[in-house]
Formats: structure tokens, sequence, C-alpha cells
């Protein structure tokens, strides 16, 4: 296979594996829910990071998959979706014509050949919406990251403690951090000086997010934005990541007990007031993680995140043995992912059933000449 | 210290300069101290207040004993004629005539003051005619 076939095939699976993923993760959170374990925010964003990390890795998990089986390890196992599919008509467990089979069977590789030869309209349509979608997918998130980079080199420098740096700064509103490719940043609105209680509260909780890991992922998140822009699922993921990020990092500020309840959700409402005002070039700045966000995009009825946020940490819930139930619930999601990836992977080569299919599909085209004369009507 | 160029002060900062600008120069304490008793301020962050208006360019710093006193390097009338300007520019489209027309048709103004912004502008117009 080229390198390119090969890119483009592992890109097809990734996407396949993202809306797996997602539609996993939504059975798992939907159990956790049934369970009592709805308010375990911080293991559901594990989980969902863990599911990430699978994703992006599963090129290497495959090889190793594939390096096992080369090795004698579980030789005899073939999980590869295509066959399995192969096999099943072959054993009729489905009514199909053979030759339409097959068409839908080589959809994928017939696609793949097209667009690496970018031979006709359809290819050539699909080559250019992908040039002009990562382009500009990557155009905006160069242009972000200078509008970050402008936010915190115009900010001052208030404390360095170790390698995080708080700065104040008058040109945002919000309090967010971001990270450089040595020292984290916490950038605190300049107006916050004056209110103790804020600055402190918005301190803790972008900390919070540093211990957590939280600007790693979501630098990861931004930077594969533009290649799957035109996937729904990796959007969905995302937005679920920032929710649940800010949740778990909520619960884990207040269960230190050194921030008052109400002094931090009177912080999250004052804050989401001051983001009602116009701040694009804080708008459009990422990767960075934020306070809070007006969320002025949401159409659907019911609770919004502040809503949420406030609830849960009014209600204080605790959720023990995080680490066990994070295990119990990362164990099948993996071992779920891993198998998809192994399973929509091309096939590498001709299976007997593959083999019996194309010998089906021949006999059918035999068939059919057969059934027209030599002058192009039918004999019977 | 490296100076970083920031035409206009923030509410905080502005408060913070008012109260040194009536004072001519002070440390961090001294110009707490002239706030308000309900402002409740931290006295780190009168420090990092006055710190960035370093930054900023508006005060300089000398050390004496263990504190900084500090001293506006910029005179309050001339923030003042820099403040207008950027009203000026931002809310009445770079017309400063449109500025004034709103100040004196502002039904709160007495007849007192609205006397001495004539004179005012005789006194501008006598010394431009020279």
């Amino acid at each position: 296979m080229m390198v390119g076939e090969a890119l483009l095939d592992a890109y097809i699976n990734a996407n396949i594996l993202f809306c797996v993923a997602f539609a996993l993760w939504f059975l798992i959170r939907g159990a956790m829910s049934r369970i009592g374990l709805k308010h375990a925010y911080t293991t559901q964003l594990w989980l969902l990071n863990a599911g990430f990390l699978a994703i992006i890795s599963a090129p290497l998990l495959v090889a190793g998959f594939g390096f096992l089986q080369g090795n004698g390890v579980a030789k005899g196992v073939n999980v590869n979706l295509s066959d399995m599919v192969v096999s099943y008509y072959l054993n009729g467990g489905f009514e199909m014509k053979a030759s339409d089979f097959e068409g839908l069977i080589l959809m994928r590789d017939k696609f793949i050949i097209s667009v690496m030869s970018a031979e006709g309209a359809f290819a050539k349509a699909v080559i250019a919406m992908f040039i002009v979608g990562v382009g500009l997918g990557m155009l905006r998130l160069g242009y972000s990251i200078y509008c970050l980079c402008r936010l915190v080199a115009d900010s001052y420098d208030v404390r360095r403690i170790g390698r995080i740096r708080i700065r104040v700064s008058d040109r945002t509103l919000v309090p967010f951090s971001t990270r450089g490719f040595r020292n984290y940043y916490v950038v605190i609105p300049s107006h916050m000086l004056g209110q103790h209680h804020e600055m402190k509260v918005s301190i803790a909780h972008e900390f919070q997010h540093i211990r957590q890991c939280d600007l790693e992922w979501e630098v990861m998140l931004e930077a594969l934005k533009p290649l799957f822009f035109l996937n729904p699922a990796y959007h969905a993921w995302k937005r679920q990541v920032e929710h649940l990020r800010e949740l778990s990092c909520d619960s884990q500020v207040i269960s230190y007990g050194r921030i008052d309840v109400r002094d931090y959700c009177g912080t999250l409402l004052a804050v989401c007031q001051q983001t009602l005002r116009r701040d694009r070039a804080f708008y459009i700045a990422v990767p960075k993680v934020t306070l809070v966000t007006a969320d002025r995009t949401s159409m659907k009825p019911g609770k919004s995140l502040l809503e949420r946020r406030i609830l849960s940490v009014l209600s204080g819930r605790r959720i023990r043995h995080k680490r066990l139930v994070f295990m119990t619930a990362a164990v099948p999601l993996m071992a779920a992912l891993v198998i998809t990836s192994v399973a929509i992977q091309r096939p590498g080569d001709w299976s007997h059933d593959r083999l019996m299919l194309s010998t089906v599909v021949n006999l059918d085209r035999l068939d059919e000449i057969n059934r027209l004369s030599a002058f192009g009507r039918i004999r019977n | 210290m490296k100076k970083k160029k920031n035409e206009l002060l923030t509410e905080v900062e502005l408060e913070f300069m008012t109260e040194l600008w009536a004072l001519g120069e002070g440390t961090v304490r001294d110009v707490l101290d002239k706030l308000p008793q309900d402002r409740n301020l931290a006295y780190t962050s009168g420090a990092t207040i006055l710190r960035i208006l370093e930054q900023k360019a508006f005060v300089t710093s000398r050390k004496s004993g263990k504190s900084h006193i500090y001293t506006p390097t910029l005179a309050k009338d001339a923030y003042q004629t820099r403040s207008l300007k950027n009203l000026s520019m931002k809310l009445f489209d770079d017309t400063p005539v449109s500025l004034v027309a709103r100040l004196v048709n502002d039904d709160e103004l007495t007849e007192e003051a609205l006397g001495q912004i004539r004179a005012l502008v005789d006194r501008r117009l006598k010394n431009d005619g020279r």
C-alpha cells in the first residue's frame, strides 16, 4: 500500500473510531447515570481522555496486534469486520445480489483509489473540499494562537510559582489559563485585582485545570480540530470534554475545602456576566481553558452548563473510589476500541471467503452473459 | 523592568493614580490608607496594582528602606487630556465638537458652569488669535 493510501486509510479509520467511541461513551455515561454515578465527572473526563488517546494511537495498537499475530499469538483469530460480513453473507445470513454486495464491500477501496488517483469529478470535489476545510481550519488555528500569544504578551507579570506565571490583563474579562512550550500562564482580568474573593477562586480554578492536565488535552483537541472538521462526533466529543473538565474542576476545587461555596458560585456568576460583553479577540484565542463562558450558541432547552455547574457545586456530592470506577469502565471501553480498530482495517489479502465471493460474482456474471443472446436479446 | 505602552488606566488603576496624584508620591501603604474604609483591599493586591502601573510607565519607584516609594510620571491633567481624546475618538466619531455639544446640552449644567466654559473658550480663542 502506498504511503498516501495508508494515510487516507488511517484517517478514515480515525473518523470511524471517533463515531464508534462517542456512541460507546454515550452508552457508558447512560449506564453510569443509572447506577448513581452521574456526578462522577472526574472519572467521566478520564474515560473520555483515555478514549481519545486510544483513538489517536489506534495505528500503533493495530500494528501491535499484527505483530503479536505474526509471532504466533492469537494467530487464528480474525476480527476483520469486512471478512466477518463476507462470511456471514456466504453462510446465507442475508439476501443480496452478489455483485451489489461485492460493490458495497469494495466501496471503501474504490473510494481510496479514486481519491488518491484524483480521477473523476467526485474525487476532485472531495479533495478540494478537504484541502479548503483543513486549510481554513489551520488558518483559524494559527490566527487564534497569534491572538492568544498577544493577549498573554500584553499582560503583566504578577507572580511566578515554578513553571506557572500568574499574569494580569486589561484585555480580558474572563480568567483563563494556557501554556507555552515550557511555562503555564494563568491570566486574570485586571478588574479582579480589587475583588479578593474572585481572584482567589479564579486562581484556584485555573491551578486545578493545570493539575488535571486539561491544557495539554485542550492543545491536542484544538490541534486535531482542523483535520476532523467534517466529523460531528469529534465536535461533540470536544464539547463533552469542555463541559466535563469544568464540572470536574469545580468539584475538585470545592473538595479541598479552602474556598467557600458561596464565593465560588458568586464568582462563576460574576464572570459569566462579564463574558456577555463583547470581547472578540478573547473568544478567538485558543487553546486556552477559561473559568466560565456564556453559552450563546446553545439552542437546546434545559439546563445551561453554568446552571449545571452551580447545582453540582451546591449539591457537594463526592464520588468515592474514582480510580476503581474508572478502571471498571475503562477496561471494556478500551477493549471495544482496540477490537474496533482492528476490525475496521482493510483486509490484508484475499481470504478464502473473499475468493468464494469473487467466484460467486463471476458465476453470476457468466449466468447473465449466458442469458443474453449474441444479438443482445434475452433468450427466455 | 520591561515597560509596556498602555494608553489608558483601568478602573482600579485610576483609583490608585487618583490617590497618588493627590499625595504627590507614596508607598503602597500610603495609597491604601487613602482609599475608603469599605474598599478592604489586601496589601499584596495594592502592591500588584502599583507594580503594574510601573510596568505601564504611569509611575516610577525608588527604594526607601524596606518599601518602595511610587511617583506619578504623568500629570493628572495630561491624563485627563489623553482620556478625553480617547473618549472623543471612540464615542464621538473623533469630533470634539460633538463631545462639547453633548456636555453643553446637559440640563444639569448650571448657568455658572456654562459661563465658566464660555470664559475658557474665549480665553483660548484670544490666545490663539495672538
